[in-house]
Parts: structure tokens; C-alpha cells; sequence
């Protein structure tokens, strides 16, 4: 790890600490010349009265700089110096099976994740800076606050795995659909761009935030904003492509926690498990209910992609756990919240539900059968959350579920 | 579209049957569209037809409501948005937006990491001082579009899918020139955190102060350097990597300069507000505390073709420059600005090249 009071390196002289005379800058000033340039001319053993006369002859520094680089007879010397900075060397990392990956890379001291990152600076982990380096504004600098020990496979599973919603999608296998159909794959379209647009609100303001030392969490979330922004794209198309249109806009309910984050792993708890679990299930059911190819990709895609977020997700509060255990009631609590949220929508989003339903019982007049199915995907959904949850290691959420929330897990006692 | 009352109503009456509202599958404001693939494929710009097309010159909406769809009035709020489409817009969003989907690359798996064989150690330490730095910086246009998404409103959403591009390329950049500098037997040297101007880029309070610092001037530069690769490169996995990285920057800079051009075209009383930004960011070039020999004596071995070649490198170095602040004149002329050329920071200025007629 490159320490950065470790290094001897020697400051060169500058131009503020007299290295231009007075003179000479001041002439220099009046011409509009570079004082870098003048700086490094007589750093370089050029003496002072050449650029007085380049000056006094109108020259441009261009040109002096020009003139001098053809016609100066004296030995260029390089500093060197940066050569000489505390920094491992001898790294060859070598391409495996995958490619020469992030964890291909992660040998050595380049591999040391340290749980407390010093640098305000963008200095890369691993290299060296000189002292006087500006702070950049970041506010996380704990690797609990951030870290899952599988962000560097993401990252590179995700770069994989791209897929291109204007080309990848068979948008011509879509045939005309019945009205109510339509409508309804139009209804949950909607929503699920309002709820991918949400992430791309929330999580590029956390990707900042994040020091430079988690570069691979930096890196990860930049390939999570990728998706959902392609979700969202995705999801409009398909909406706009087959005579429907869009439809109303949600209750909002379950995008208020994800608003509301006020620290990262709050954010990352809320987006990554809570509400990407119940948004993974509507990805599969659509997959599973698709009309045709096209709608098949789409959803199977949006559910590969949004199986990454998920196993961040879980590692991450894993990491949180075992890191910071004191945080374990305040993991609880956000959950909490989330919940309480999810069961307002699930109450009040009728369109959302009925389009459900419509899409669960295979039309318009086979609604009510639809409805007896939403209970039980419902339920499903809540399992497959609880299930998430614990092996995260957070087992006690089934007894402490908000009541709202836990009523479906008995769908007999939920109303449709 | 609308759907047979009748058989609304004949379910309404089912036994057992839940209350049903369905109103939503009636909906008379929100045209049917069926929008067709084109050569490109089902692109942004094919969906953007009708009502759906419409972007707003000022949004006064403050939810996540997807531009088209019906607004529900009781939704919470869910922040603050530029409201303006002339703040954030550009013409070309759409279009390089689909590039940037269809033209992503794997650092792992797309660059020919085995062409890469042992090097001089003044070639791999340069090279490796380079990939430093860029390692360092080019993921400053990652943070700042970042930290801009929650400013953007669906209904100029076109712009956010924009930036997000942007966050995944910068992501890879980082990526890609790390995995340089560690492949090949030396490794991270000389990061230049001592340079204030990348600060300039964050700092930014208002967007198109943002897109010029960073898309039109620093991007801009730092593209340029990409597309002499061919002079820096040793090998053709550096080859593919500056022109992979090009390419990408191509679209960033792209966006910049037809941003800029919007903004001129739709707020020309903004003209010497810009101006007041470029002169923030260019007085620092030529400024003694922006020095860095570090990277400048890397780039001369780089292209000088080793340290005993320095006067080639140093010639081919200022052509680089040259080249870097020609190329930045003419796109702030594409823009729509070309007096910039008369009032330019004189260590820039020196290098243009007369205006063209």
C-alpha cells in the first residue's frame, strides 16, 4: 500500500518561490506568456536574457517555445522522480478463464481493501500523491458502509451480460393482444418505469458519495444505474409498441422509502433487497405470463439483470452484519418502514392490481379468478423477501412483520 | 381503446367479486401507439411519436411520473428537478444514448490482454504513469453526471438514460486503465491529485456549467489524447484501449457541444455566463500550481518511442497540445461560440491556429 508520507520526493523550486525573476515575470505577464512555460525554460538551464530577447522581439511564447525546442543545443533532462514514488511493483496480473477481471487484478497491496479509506483524493488504490491534494467531497469512507465481497464478480457479470432493449428484444413478435391485455401489460409498464426511474433518482447520488478506495462498489452501482435506466427504456417501449399506451401513474408508496435514505446502507436495503424482491417476483411472473418472445426477453433479461442487484443486496447486509452488528435494530427498522409502505400500495394501487389480475386470469372475464391468484402471488412474494432476508442473517423479520405486510401470508384472510 | 361497459358491469355483479374500479382500462387521454422497429431497431427516438414525443419546455411535475402516462394528483413529491429543458437538453441525447447501449465493451474479455509483452522499463513506467492518472481521473465524469441524476425530471428523461451511459463508460475507463497499469510487471505510480481543475468539473452548481467544464473542455482533451493512442500505444490491447475509450468519449463530448448549442440557441442571454465558466477552468492551464511532470514526462516517452528519444517525444508532446486546444476552438465554434477564440486564456490561445474563413 503506497503510504504517502513515505515518499522522498524533492520539491522542485517554483515559480512562486522565485524561480521566474521579477523582471522577467512581469514582462512575461504583459506578453501573455505561459509562466509555466517560462518556468520550465529556465528550468532547463536556459539563462533569463534569452527570454527577455524573445520577449522584446514580440515573439509569441508558442514561438519561443517552438524556436527553443528545434535550436536549444542543451541536453533535455527528464525528473524522473515520479518513477521513484512508494508504490508496489512487479504486478502481473494474469487473464483467466474470464477474462483479465477486477479480482484478476486484486493481488498483491492492489488487493488490500483497508476498512477505513483516508483520501479525500480520486488517487487511485494503490497509487501515490503528493501532499496538497484537493478533497473531492466524499462522505463514505468505511468499507462496512458499502462493501459485499462479491462486487467485483457483479461488476464484471453485469459487463457480460449486456443486452440492448432496441435490438435484443424480437419487438416484431408482438401481435395485436385483446384490449384489456394490453391495457394491462401497458399498466404494469408504468409503474415499472416509475420505480426504475426512482433508482436512477436515488443511486447516482450515492455512487459520489463513495470514496475512491471501493472503486469496485463505485464501478458496481454504476452497472446497476445501467440496468435500471435500461429497464426503464425497455419497459417504455414495450408499453408504446402494440397499440396500448401508457397508463396511470402509481401511488408512489413504495418509492417513498427508497426517496427517504438518508444513509447507504439504508439506501442499499431498501433498493437492492426489499423493494428489488418484490419488483424480481413481477419480473419473473411477467416472463412467466409473457404473450410472446418479446415480452418473454424482456422480463427473463430485467430478472437477470435484477438477480445481480439482489445478491448484492443480501451480500452487502451480510457484510453490514458481521461488520457491524450494532446496526442490526436499525436494519430492522428500515424494513419496517418499507414494509408499511408496500402495504399502502399493494391496498391502494387499484390499476396496478386489477391489471394483475387481468393478466393472472387471462382476461378481462376471467378477473375474478385472477384476483384468487394475486393472493397467492402475493404470498409467494413475501416468502420468497422473508427468504432473502434471513440469509442475510436477519431471521427474526417473519415475527416481526408489519401487520398490513404479514395479512397476506394468509391469503384467506387478506380481501382481494 | 375502450373497453364494453356491459361486461364491465356483468363482472361488477359476479359473487365473491372484489370491488372493481377498471376505469384505468378506459382511459381517454392516453392515445394507443404502436410504434415500429427501424433499421436501428425499436430505438428511443422510434417510441417518441405523439403526446409521447412531447418534452416539455418547463415540467411542473415533482413525482416519478413517466412523461405520457395519467397523473395521479394525490402522489408525494419526490424532489426538486431542473425544469427548464433548455438547462439540460441536448438533440442528440436519444441518438447516442442508443449508441452507448448498442457500443458497450468488456474490459475483460475485449481488449487483447496477451499482445501485451514485457516493455523497457522507461516504456511500461510511463505507460503506467499515464494509466494512473487516467485510472484516477476519468471517473470524475462518472461522479458529477451522477450527482446530477436526481436533478433530472421524467419528463426529460431522455437526458438522465444520456448520463447514465456516461456513468457505465467512465466506470469502464477507470477499469480498463487500472487493468493496464497492473498487467504487465510494473504497476500504479503518480496519482496528480494536486491539480485543483478536476474540482471545477464537481463544483458546478449549474448543469450546462457542468457539461462545458467537463464534456466540452476536459473530455475534450482528454478524447483527443485518445485518438493519438496509435502514437502512445505499444501494443494493440493499448491500441483497443484508446480506441474503445474514444469512442466513447466521442459520444460525451458530442452531447456537450450540442448541449451547449441548445442552451445559446434557446438562452443566448447566457452567453457571457459561459464565458465566465470557460475562464474559470482555462486560467488554471499555464498556471504553475497545475504542473505536473509526472505525466507530462510520461506522455513525451510515450511518444518519443523511450526516455533516450526525448526531443521527439517533446516535439510530438506539443503537437498533442496543439492539436488538444485546436480541437477544443472548434467545437466551441460548432457551438456556437466562436468570439472564444478572442478572449481565451493567452496559454491556450498561443497554440490555435488562425480561424479558418
Amino acid at each position: 500500500m503506497a503510504q504517502q508520507t513515505a515518499v522522498s520526493k524533492v520539491k522542485e523550486t517554483t515559480v512562486e518561490e522565485g524561480g521566474i525573476p521579477a523582471d522577467l515575470r512581469e514582462k512575461a505577464e504583459a506578453n501573455n506568456w505561459s509562466l509555466l512555460f517560462v518556468e520550465s525554460i529556465l528550468a532547463q538551464g536556459a539563462p533569463p536574457e534569452i527570454l527577455h530577447k524573445a520577449l522584446d522581439a514580440g515573439m509569441t511564447s508558442l514561438q519561443a517555445m517552438q524556436m527553443m525546442a528545434k535550436n536549444s543545443g542543451a541536453p533535455r533532462t527528464l525528473k524522473m522522480d515520479w518513477t521513484r514514488v512508494d508504490t508496489e511493483r512487479g504486478v502481473r496480473a494474469i487473464p483467466g478463464k474470464k477474462g483479465l477481471t477486477l479480482d484478476a487484478i486484486n493481488i498483491g497491496s492492489y488487493g488490500d481493501v483497508p476498512e477505513m479509506w483516508p483520501d479525500q483524493t480520486m488517487r487511485p488504490r494503490g497509487s501515490w500523491t503528493a501532499p496538497g491534494a484537493v478533497g473531492q467531497g466524499y462522505t463514505i469512507y468505511a468499507k462496512s458502509e458499502v462493501w459485499a465481497e462479491n462486487l467485483g464478480s457483479l461488476y464484471e457479470e453485469a459487463i457480460q451480460r449486456r443486452w440492448r432493449p432496441a435490438t435484443d428484444i424480437p419487438w416484431d413478435s408482438i401481435e395485436p393482444l385483446p384490449e384489456e391485455i394490453e391495457r394491462a401489460i401497458g399498466q404494469i409498464c408504468t409503474e415499472l418505469c416509475e420505480y426504475n426511474y426512482m433508482i436512477i433518482l436515488s443511486l447516482g447520488r450515492w455512487i459520489r458519495e463513495i470514496s475512491f478506495g471501493f472503486h469496485e462498489a463505485k464501478l458496481f452501482l454504476s452497472t446497476v444505474l445501467f440496468d435500471v435506466g435500461r429497464h426503464y427504456e425497455a419497459f417504455r417501449k414495450r408499453a408504446l409498441v402494440n397499440g396500448g399506451g401508457l397508463g396511470v401513474q402509481s401511488t408512489g408508496y413504495r418509492l417513498v422509502p427508497i426517496r427517504d435514505t438518508q444513509n447507504y446502507s439504508e439506501m442499499a436495503i431498501m433498493t437492492f433487497l426489499f423493494n428489488d424482491s418484490f419488483i424480481q417476483s413481477l419480473y419473473l411472473l411477467g416472463a412467466g405470463l409473457a404473450h410472446n418472445e418479446a415480452e418473454s426477453r424482456l422480463f427473463s433479461l430485467a430478472a437477470q439483470d435484477k438477480a445481480r442487484h439482489l445478491a448484492y443486496g443480501v451480500e452487502h447486509l451480510r457484510y453490514v452484519l458481521e461488520h457491524q452488528p450494532e446496526r442490526r435494530e436499525e436494519m430492522y427498522k428500515y424494513l419496517e418502514k418499507g414494509e408499511e409502505y408496500l402495504a399502502k400500495d399493494f391496498e391502494a394501487d387499484v390499476p396496478m392490481r386489477e391489471a394483475l389480475a387481468i393478466l393472472l386470469g387471462g382476461g378481462l372475464q376471467q378477473i375474478g379468478s385472477g384476483f384468487q391468484k394475486l393472493k397467492d402471488f402475493r404470498r409467494r412474494q413475501i416468502l420468497t423477501y422473508l427468504g432473502r432476508i434471513e440469509a442475510a442473517g436477519l431471521g427474526e423479520q417473519r415475527e416481526r412483520m408489519w401487520p398490513a405486510l404479514a395479512a397476506y401470508l394468509d391469503p384467506a384472510a387478506v380481501p382481494a | 381503446m375502450a373497453i364494453d361497459q356491459k361486461i364491465i358491469e356483468k363482472l361488477r355483479k359476479e359473487p365473491d367479486m372484489p370491488n372493481l374500479d377498471l376505469s384505468w382500462l378506459n382511459l381517454q387521454d392516453v392515445p394507443g401507439i404502436s410504434a415500429k422497429p427501424g433499421r436501428r431497431g425499436l430505438t428511443l427516438d422510434e417510441i417518441n411519436v405523439g403526446v409521447y414525443g412531447e418534452v416539455p419546455e418547463t415540467t411542473q411535475h415533482y413525482t416519478t411520473r413517466v412523461r405520457g402516462s395519467v397523473a395521479r394528483p394525490s402522489v408525494t413529491r419526490t424532489g426538486y428537478f431542473v425544469p427548464k429543458k433548455s438547462d439540460i437538453w441536448s438533440d442528440n441525447a436519444t441518438l447516442i444514448y442508443e449508441e452507448g447501449v448498442q457500443r458497450q465493451w468488456s474490459s475483460a474479455t475485449d481488449i487483447p490482454w496477451e499482445t501485451i509483452k514485457p516493455l523497457p522499463d522507461d516504456l511500461e513506467q510511463a505507460m503506467c504513469q499515464l494509466c494512473t492518472m487516467l485510472s484516477e481521473v476519468e471517473f470524475i465524469a462518472g461522479d458529477a453526471p451522477g450527482q446530477w441524476l436526481k436533478q433530472i425530471s421524467p419528463e426529460h428523461y431522455e437526458v438522465a438514460l444520456f448520463l447514465i451511459t456516461q456513468v457505465v463508460d467512465e466506470a469502464r475507463h477507470l477499469d480498463v486503465f487500472r487493468k493496464r497499469a497492473l498487467a504487465n510487471g510494473c504497476g500504479l505510480l503518480e496519482a496528480m491529485g494536486t491539480f485543483r481543475g478536476l474540482r471545477n468539473v464537481l463544483d458546478a452548481r449549474d448543469f450546462t456549467e457542468m457539461s462545458a467544464l467537463m464534456h466540452v473542455l476536459a473530455e475534450g482533451f482528454v478524447q483527443t489524447m485518445f485518438r493519438m493512442g496509435e502514437f502512445i500505444a505499444q501494443n494493440e490491447a493499448e491500441k483497443t484501449i484508446f480506441r474503445l475509450c474514444a469512442q466513447d468519449e466521442s459520444r460525451h463530448v458530442g452531447f456537450g457541444v450540442m448541449h451547449l448549442r441548445y442552451v445559446l440557441q434557446h438562452e443566448p442571454d447566457r452567453r457571457e455566463e459561459i464565458h465566465g465558466y470557460l475562464d474559470k477552468a482555462e486560467q488554471l492551464f499555464g498556471h504553475p500550481s497545475s504542473a505536473n511532470s509526472a505525466n507530462g514526462e510520461a506522455m513525451m516517452i510515450l511518444l518519443g518511442g523511450g526516455k533516450d528519444h526525448i526531443d521527439k517525444g517533446i516535439e510530438l508532446s506539443m503537437a498533442v497540445t496543439k492539436k488538444q486546444y485546436n480541437e477544443y476552438m472548434h467545437r466551441l465554434e460548432v457551438a456556437g461560440m466562436p468570439e472564444r477564440r478572442y478572449r481565451m486564456n493567452p496559454a491556450l490561445a498561443m497554440w490555435l491556429d488562425p480561424p479558418k474563413k
